[in-house]
């Protein structure tokens, strides 16, 4: 267990809002080891932000709430720490890319700039230091004439350009984990591969853990290696990559496979989900996915299945596997 | 940037003759004629050949065209002409009045950015706190008392009761530097009052509105601090909207002072503008009129370029 990075062990997350408390993070437990990529899959609104902004301490609070659990980074639990405990942590030792390049950098202030403060909140170096080592971490991402580019504003860089900008001021000070919150999500389909390439290729050369998140199988797919499937709030499936796409267990991880488009196939029309994710105060009794599930059974709308370990590294929250532990049918 | 000046300021000067036009033709239309006042006006029944005389003695005999052609070349020159009452010329007076005025709204104006913007952070950064509601009340007050119910109140109390400032009054500077604070205080912190107000809600709308922006979420995750995410990036773009609102501001004080320099007999550009206008002192009223035009526009231009230069996008444009 020495290489473990990252233990977030059942992690409870409440929203206080006008018509109650929200949990919008339940139970979640997940580890990340040293150099290794995880991929975060789930419809939008399953709690894969609110997840990783409780990694970083960076919930909005109120109206967000860390209400149980622990996060424990190289050892300590970051809940435990203090602000300023938390301040060294983050963008040094974890670093987070966000979905939103347009909005995510402050636009009264060159990239330069901003790279170079992320820099020196950490390394007692010189201004024209922390600019040189800029210009090499903006020509590392791949962003042409960097030593122009750095003196840019935002609004003077396509969005491809600003995400990596962004990925830039992430890596700078080499962390150990990197959260990416849908880095792609926002961009262009040729923009959206490159940014991928560019992690793949970041994962290869920086021995750096990475935490991707998407609500696209497909970008999971491209760059790690073990994923984990949200629903509401809950982990449903946990597996390798390749072990998911071959035979995913869960109905709702079957769902998102079958709603990727497949370019090679006849298939007319692409497959939807039937239904709307619960919302967090209207939680059915049972399982989370028996509204929308077509195997349901009548155990599934009154007791919620426990993450259930099948061996191989996978697990899976479903009754249909309650007799067959190894895993299969 | 630079056309962006340029441009703006060939606009400027378009808005300052439109106005000193309007003011010259809109002055004229007044009812009450200057010569007739200056003879005692019409109770005195002055003869009508001396109205004539007085009349062409103060050139108003000419017709109205060439009084405002002749009028505005020599504006143009930074002649203002001479007043019809006691023949001395408008511009050292004017000067010397609007001195006056601007040495109460320059303190007011920096009393109440210095004062408003740190309120406004404290309120928008202690939005849980009691600290919240009791500045966000004040600053209700402060927009809701009328500038000279809170003149007398401050001339009642300070003045009066605690007899710790003078209840009125004006010493230059250059007489008795402390008199001339002592006589200051309170028609600035007067002054001051809206403004104060008006920049301390607008910062904390501004700040709170920044600190929700996604960059804040972007600089917290490299580590930096709270109060360097709050004054270096959320404050920082919050000033935009701020610099807008302090320009429109301090128009709106050339307003207050009116009230402010009648309620503290401060002799400013205001009391010299009623009694002129009262007397139709023609070349008095349009060169105040003409200089309180140019000021208000000379400040929306600097705001404008304030604007541009916090700004980046305009800036570099
Ligand atoms: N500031 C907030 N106030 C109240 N509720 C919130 C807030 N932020 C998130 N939530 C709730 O938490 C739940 C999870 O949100 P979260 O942002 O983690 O979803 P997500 O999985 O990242 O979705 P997406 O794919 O849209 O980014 C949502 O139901 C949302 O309503
Ligand atoms: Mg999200």
């Amino acid at each position: 267990m020495t290489d473990t990075l990252l233990a977030v062990e059942d992690l409870q997350v409440e929203f206080k809002t006008s018509e109650g408390t929200a949990t919008v993070v339940d139970g979640v437990s997940f580890s990340v080891n040293k150099g290794e990529t995880l991929g975060i899959v789930g419809e939008s609104g399953c709690g894969k932000s609110v997840t990783s902004l409780s990694i970083m301490r960076l919930l909005p609070t109120p109206p967000g709430n860390i209400a149980g659990g622990r996060i424990v980074f190289q050892g300590q639990n970051l809940l435990d720490l203090s602000e300023h405990e938390m301040c060294g942590i983050r963008g040094h030792d974890i670093s987070m890319i966000f979905q939103e390049p347009m909005t995510s950098l402050n636009p009264v202030y060159t990239i330069g700039q901003q790279i170079s403060e992320a820099i020196r909140a950490h390394k007692k170096i010189s201004a024209r230091e922390a600019r040189s080592q800029t210009v090499k971490m903006l020509e590392m991402v791949g962003i042409p004439e960097p030593a122009q580019r750095v003196s840019n504003y935002p609004h003077q860089l396509s969005g491809g350009m600003r995400q990596r900008a962004m990925i830039a001021m992430a890596l700078s000070l080499t962390p150990k984990l990197l959260i990416a919150d849908e880095p792609t999500t926002a961009l262009d389909v040729t923009i959206q591969a490159q940014i991928l390439e560019l992690m793949r290729r970041i994962k290869e050369e920086m021995d750096m853990a990475i935490i991707l998140i998407t609500h696209d199988l497909g970008v999971i797919a491209e760059v790690t290696k073990r994923v984990m499937v949200m629903y509401a709030g809950t982990v449903v499936e946990e597996a390798l990559v390749d072990d998911l796409f071959l035979k995913p267990y869960h109905p709702y991880t079957e769902g998102l496979l079958a709603s990727i488009p497949q370019l090679n196939s006849t298939q007319e029309r692409l497959h939807v989900i039937e239904g709307m994710v619960p919302h967090a105060l209207q939680r059915p009794r049972g399982c989370r996915f028996a509204p929308r599930c077509p195997y349901a059974e009548e155990i599934c709308q009154r007791t919620e299945p426990a993450l259930l370990a099948m061996g191989g590294g996978r697990s899976v929250r479903c009754w249909k596997y309650k007799n067959s532990p190894q895993g299969g049918e | 940037m630079k056309w962006f000046v340029v441009k703006r300021l060939l606009i400027s000067l378009v808005l300052v003759w439109v106005v000193a036009t309007l003011v010259f033709f809109s002055l004229h239309m007044l009812p009450g004629d200057p010569a007739l006042i200056a003879l005692g006006g019409s109770e005195a029944n002055p003869d009508p050949e001396a109205l004539a005389a007085m009349q062409k003695k103060l050139g108003l005999d000419r017709p109205i065209l060439k009084q405002y052609t002749d009028w505005m070349g020599n504006a143009i020159r930074g002649d203002l002409g001479r007043s019809l009452l006691n023949d001395r010329p408008v511009g050292p007076d004017l000067r010397l009045r609007l001195g006056r005025t601007l040495q109460l709204i320059i303190p007011a104006t920096i009393l109440a950015i210095i004062v408003g913007i740190p309120m406004g952070v404290l309120a928008a950064t202690h939005r849980n706190s009691f600290w919240d509601p009791l500045l966000s009340s004040t600053a209700l007050l402060g927009f809701s008392v009328p500038v000279f119910v809170l003149g007398l109140l401050f001339v009642w109390l300070f003045g009066l009761r605690l007899q710790i400032l003078p209840a009125s009054g004006y010493v230059a500077f250059s007489d008795d530097p402390i008199g001339f604070i002592k006589y200051l205080t309170l028609p600035a912190i007067t002054l001051s009052f809206g403004m104060l107000a008006t920049v301390m809600r607008m910062t904390r709308s501004c700040v709170l509105e920044q600190l929700g922006a996604d960059y804040v979420r972007t600089a917290r995750s490299k580590g930096l601090a709270y109060k360097i995410v709050l004054y270096k990036h959320a404050l920082r773009n919050a000033l935009l909207p701020i610099s807008t609102v302090v320009a429109l501001q301090i128009g709106l004080m050339f307003g207050g002072s009116v009230l402010v320099e009648s309620v503290y007999n401060w002799p400013g550009i205001n009391s010299f503008l009623i009694t002129s206008i009262n007397l139709r002192d023609y070349p008095v009223v349009q060169g105040v009129l003409l200089l309180i035009s140019i000021l208000f526009i000379g400040i929306n231009l600097i705001a404008d370029v304030t604007y541009g230069l916090l700004d980046p996008k305009v800036r570099l444009d």
